[in-house]
C-alpha cells in the first residue's frame, strides 16, 4: 500500500473514490431534504391560502427528483447529439459553475462579512447570475487550459 | 496523453478541419486532441484508429510503464 493511500487523503483516490462520495452525495441528498423542509416551516411568505408548510416541502422534496430525472434524460440527448469534447467542456464547467454558485450562497449567509466588505445581500436572482457567469467563464476557461 | 495524430494527419496533407470533417467532430477537438489538452473518449479514438487503420496503441501513448519495466 502506497503512502497516498495510507494517509486521510488517500480516501480520495483511486477504488476509495467512489465509496467517499456515495458517503458525500448521502449527506448531501438528506441535508438538501431538510433544508426545504425546513424553510418551508420558516418565515416564507405563502403565495396562496391554500399553502401550508407541510404540502409545500413534501411538493417541493418530490419536485426535486422529477426534475432532475427530466433534466437527466436531456443531458443524455445532449450527451449524444453534442461532440464528446464540447460535452465534456460543458459539464467540467458546469462542476464549477455549481460549485462557485454554492460558495456564493454560503458567502451570503454571513452578515458580517457583507457588512466587512461593502457587499449588498445576494439574493436567489444573483445566484442565477453567478452561475451563468462562472459556467461561461470555466467552459472558455476549460477550452484554453485543456480538460486534464 | 501523447499522440501521433498531427503525423498521420500531416502525412495525409489532411488539414484539422479536413481530419475534423472525416471524424465528425469540431476542429477545435481535432486541436485539442493534437496539443494534448483533451483525451478522446474511447469510441472517438477506436474511430481514429480505424480512420488512419492503425490500433489505438500506435496512435496514443499513455506513457504508463509497467512496474516489470522499471
Amino acid at each position: 500500500m502506497s503512502n497516498r493511500s495510507k494517509s486521510f487523503a488517500g480516501l480520495f483516490y483511486g477504488k476509495n473514490t467512489i465509496h467517499v462520495m456515495n458517503f458525500i452525495f448521502v449527506i448531501m441528498l438528506l441535508g438538501g431534504a431538510a433544508m426545504l423542509a425546513d424553510n418551508s416551516f420558516g418565515e416564507v411568505k405563502p403565495l396562496s391560502a391554500i399553502a401550508n408548510p407541510l404540502t409545500s416541502a413534501v411538493i417541493l422534496i418530490l419536485a426535486v427528483p422529477v426534475i432532475s430525472y427530466l433534466v437527466a434524460l436531456g443531458s443524455n440527448v445532449d450527451r449524444h447529439c453534442a461532440e464528446d469534447y464540447s460535452f465534456q467542456l460543458m459539464a467540467n464547467a458546469a462542476l464549477v459553475a455549481l460549485a462557485t454558485m454554492v460558495f456564493f450562497s454560503l458567502i451570503g449567509k454571513l452578515d458580517f462579512l457583507l457588512e466587512l466588505i461593502g457587499l449588498r445581500e445576494i439574493q436567489a436572482n444573483d445566484l442565477v447570475g453567478i452561475t451563468l457567469m462562472s459556467w461561461a467563464i470555466s467552459f472558455f476557461y476549460f477550452q484554453r487550459k485543456g480538460l486534464k | 496523453m501523447k499522440n501521433r495524430l498531427k503525423v498521420l494527419r500531416a502525412e495525409r496533407d489532411w488539414s484539422q478541419a479536413d481530419l475534423a470533417d472525416h471524424l465528425n467532430v469540431s476542429r477545435q477537438a481535432v486541436n485539442a486532441i493534437e496539443t494534448g489538452k483533451y483525451d478522446p473518449s474511447l469510441p472517438l479514438a477506436f474511430k481514429i484508429g480505424r480512420l488512419f487503420g492503425q490500433s489505438i496503441e500506435d496512435i496514443f501513448d499513455d506513457e504508463f510503464q509497467s512496474p516489470e519495466s522499471d
